[in-house]
């Protein structure tokens, strides 16, 4: 059984999961670029052929990446109940185009053929994109993705745009979301020892509302004590961002991350295009 | 030779401090040379943060001046030379952390100097090997244990290669074998020609610098070696501070007329030196107090797992098995992460176990139906370091909350009575603001607010963590009084010396699993249990050890503090 207390497990970073993959090991601009296009095909591919696809070769990267599907299928499930919520409304203020088939009527809501398909649609779409986004958090450390933003985001650098204060709050955000979690976990527990009203017992949005309040406080009051601390140690260890830095990783782009980059932008256009063509 | 750093009529009142607050630093003059090993010692509040950071030049100076190595700290073009020279340590190890990975961690400050990756790489290496991190360098820091954070910031300290270290109270947050285990690390960079200043509020650990260093309200009362402070023991005891455990022992042992050497520093120069026993003596029978209250938490064969079903899972608890009587104080000793902190959300329904059972009084908590709030009226927790964990912004109101949640008539008698058990006097503090309290009253507000609801059964977490030694036993003889009161009590701690005196009986954890449990002084002379569990026996048990290897016999007497033992020893000698 799992704990109402542990926030920390619904923290999508800090998930990561070292592996010697041939996917693991890529550059990581290159992971970067194609998730994100990835990412971009499956938002806005029109069928479920093309999401189908999607689905296809988010499985590919899994297996190629010798990564676990359980923490993938809790978050799925997790999410679940609110995607169906929005397929039933998606249906209910859906109206029929004339000439539709309509298959049902249930209290006065029509069901057609094309309602019930982009219903489906929208489910499907959700869950491709978790599953997407679940192994793009296992596969790519916080650092990664940092150091892969300084990179691409470097050139601006000419024009005036903070790129080193950019990545540092990246970096930073990513390292503090986990301490957040657990300080919420720490502060909720203790209030649930004192009485406070922690259980859940059905869907009550203001019971929750009244619940998250008490919280608030010592977690920003928490937060701020512990980003004082923070600044004084990384000013102690010279940081300064007016100044140059140089990074721990050395990425170095190969023939075979071009590979990586050919095969997503060629999987990117297939589920675009999919249903524009068919 | 010249001093490293110099401060001369350093006072430092921050800006925003109210004009009727005295001034954090004031009148300060010292001089640290280059190579020495300054311990810092004082009071919670007395200033040693603020101090520390001055040296850093993390903070300037009101009026006076810092020299270090020659440069001014309030000349800010000199900051960048600082940085590289100083490298400093600080107390609560997650804080200090930046990136999220361990060697990402101790590359940050060489990113910093813009060096090249490979040089980075190349002390990265160095230091991961240097502290004993090797099989680490990937982990997420949120998921290290306190003593192995405190490793990685001191490696990313070091990767720096600075000339000074300064660390404020490195080790509050570690058990006492990690703080062995640092503070052997910091006496081998000691060595090496380092220099060190320490901050502490542990005796035992400022004796074994070269110069010690008191300070209380913001002002240096004492200044000199370990035995110049020692032989002043008067004024140490009025600033609030007391003798490391081995000189305190030796005062003991010293005055049954024993005849030891005058300077005795370590814990070894002690062992060394104590006598064969040489008397005839017919030991009365052994009397063993048996405990025949009845059973009032019984814990069986619990497991749980954090995170469970994700990658990060972590199974806390492996079959944990315990049992509590009625109206005893009750230990729970264990290392950083051998699941104390697991077991008592258990029993008071915070968590659930996946299997085993829980029964607390005529409570199934282990039931998942069985709601939190029937339990919480029974079973108090205090959590470590609770006092984090205010919302409120008055004492009164703090404290308030709990029989606010429950419906609890008579509010105002009950914070009162609270307030009383704690003593923190009603009228005095019912209207303080939280944030004005020392340290030791937040302690105080935190317990009050839990205890007020009245529960048969008490938990506290780590309790003393953080506390300088007069606030800690005043809260030790709070436990004693509610004891009294007819309380049970459960606490959780890896502080055995505190266990020793509080204590009647005494649960060891390790791995998620209770290894032994009995009566206090049996279980503290496991020596074996003890060092599986990396824990440290109380230094009065050491020594018995060794006494009875010296012929004393006092085998089956209780040796557990050093008072016990004099006692014990008296009556052996006659």
């Amino acid at each position: 059984m799992s704990s109402r207390f542990e926030f920390l497990g619904n923290t999508m970073i800090g998930q990561y999961i070292p592996r010697e993959s041939w996917f693991h090991v890529r550059d990581p601009r290159a992971k970067l670029i194609s998730f994100v296009m990835l990412l971009a095909a499956i938002i806005f591919t029109p069928n479920l052929l093309g999401l189908l696809i999607g689905l296809i070769f988010v499985a590919l990267i899994y297996f190629v990446s010798d990564l676990p599907l359980k923490p993938t299928w809790k978050n799925i499930k997790r999410a679940l109940p609110f995607i169906i919520i929005l397929a039933i409304l998606q249906i209910i203020f859906s109206t029929p185009q004339a000439g539709e088939i309509i298959l049902w009527q249930i209290l006065g809501i029509e069901f057609t053929e094309a309602v019930l398909i982009s219903a489906a649609t929208l489910i499907f779409r959700f869950i491709v994109l978790i599953a997407l986004i679940n192994v793009f958090v296992m596969s790519l450390s916080t650092a990664q993705i940092s150091t892969a933003l300084f990179h691409l985001l470097k050139p601006f650098e000419k024009i005036g745009f903070p790129v080193n204060d950019l990545t540092m709050v990246v970096q930073i955000t990513m390292r503090y979301l986990p301490l957040v979690a657990q300080l919420a976990e720490k502060t909720a527990k203790a209030q649930a020892a004192r009485g406070g009203d922690w259980e859940q017992r059905g869907f009550n949005p203001i019971r929750q509302a009244k619940r998250v309040l008490p919280l608030i406080v010592p977690i920003l009051v928490n937060s701020l004590k512990r980003a004082e601390t923070m600044a004084t140690a990384m000013e102690s260890r010279g940081f300064n961002a007016a100044d140059q830095r140089s990074s721990f990783y050395a990425l170095k782009f190969t023939w075979q991350d071009c590979l990586l980059l050919g095969i997503f932008s060629l999987f990117t256009l297939v589920i675009l295009l999919v249903g524009v063509l068919l | 030779m010249n001093a490293l750093i110099e401060i001369s009529d350093l006072t430092y009142r921050p800006e925003d401090l109210p004009p009727d607050r005295q001034a954090i630093l004031h009148g300060i003059n010292l001089e640290i040379e280059p190579g020495s090993f300054t311990a810092l010692i004082g009071p919670n509040g007395s200033g040693k943060t603020t101090l520390l950071k001055q040296m850093g030049g993390l903070l300037l100076p009101t009026i006076g001046q810092v020299l270090v190595n020659g440069l001014d700290t309030r000349d800010l073009e000199n900051h960048r030379n600082l940085r590289s020279m100083i490298g400093m340590v600080f107390q609560n190890p997650a804080d200090q952390i930046v990136a999220s990975t361990v060697e990402e961690d101790i590359a940050f400050g060489l990113e910093n100097a813009n060096l090249p990756t490979a040089t980075i790489r190349e002390r990265v290496a160095e230091q991961l090997v240097y502290v004993g991190l090797t099989e680490d360098v990937a982990r997420p820091p949120h998921l290290l244990s306190g003593g192995q954070i405190q490793k990685c910031a001191l490696a990313g300290v070091l990767a720096r290669q600075p000339n000074i270290l300064l660390f404020d109270e490195p080790t509050s947050m570690l058990d006492s074998l990690s703080r062995k285990t640092f503070l052997q690390q910091i006496k081998l960079l000691h060595s090496q020609g380092m220099t060190i200043v320490y901050v502490t509020h542990h005796m035992d650990e400022a004796f074994q610098a070269d110069r010690l260093m008191v300070l209380q309200d913001g002002q240096i009362k004492m200044l000199g070696s370990p035995k110049e402070v020692r032989q002043n023991y008067n004024k140490l005891h009025e600033i609030g501070l007391e003798l490391p455990g081995v000189v305190v022992m030796a005062d003991k042992l010293r005055a049954l007329g024993w005849d030891l050497p005058s300077e005795l520093h370590t814990e070894e120069d002690l062992i060394n030196s104590l006598p064969h026993f040489e008397h005839q003596t017919s030991l009365g029978s052994v009397k063993t107090s048996q405990n025949d209250q009845a059973i009032i938490i019984d814990v069986d064969d619990v497991y749980y797992t954090y995170l469970a079903d994700t990658p990060l899972a972590k199974p806390a608890l492996q079959g944990a098995s315990l049992s509590v009587s009625a109206g005893e104080i009750h230990g729970l000793a264990g290392s950083n992460g051998s699941g104390k902190s697991t077991l008592l959300q258990h029993l008071n329904g915070i968590l659930r176990p996946v299997h085993g059972r829980v029964q607390v009084g005529s409570l199934e908590v282990e039931k998942p139906e069985t709601p939190l709030k029937e339990v919480i009226k029974k079973v108090g927790l205090v959590f470590q370091s609770p006092e984090s964990q205010f919302f409120e912004i008055f004492v009164g109101d703090e404290i308030a909350y709990g029989p606010k949640q429950i419906n609890m008539g008579e509010l105002r008698e009950r914070v009162k009575t609270a307030m009383a058990q704690v003593g923190l006097d009603f009228e005095a503090f019912k209207d303080r603001r939280l944030e004005t309290l020392s340290g030791g009253e937040k302690r105080k507000v935190a317990i009050a607010s839990t205890i007020i609801l009245d529960q048969d059964i008490l938990l506290f977490d780590e309790p003393t963590a953080g506390m300088d030694p007069q606030s800690r036993d005043e809260l030790l003889a709070l436990f004693r009084n509610l004891s009294a009161d007819g309380k049970t009590i459960l606490m959780a701690s890896h502080r055995l010396e505190e266990m020793a005196t509080v204590t009647q009986s005494l649960s060891v954890m390790k791995g998620g699993k209770v290894v032994n449990s009995g009566s206090t002084q049996q279980v503290l002379k496991d020596n074996e249990v003890l060092f599986q569990a990396q824990l440290e026996p109380p230094f009065a048990i050491v020594i018995s050890h060794h006494l009875i290897e010296k012929g004393w016999p006092i085998t089956d007497l209780d040796t557990s503090t050093p008072d016990r033992l004099v006692a014990c020893l008296k009556k052996v000698m006659k």
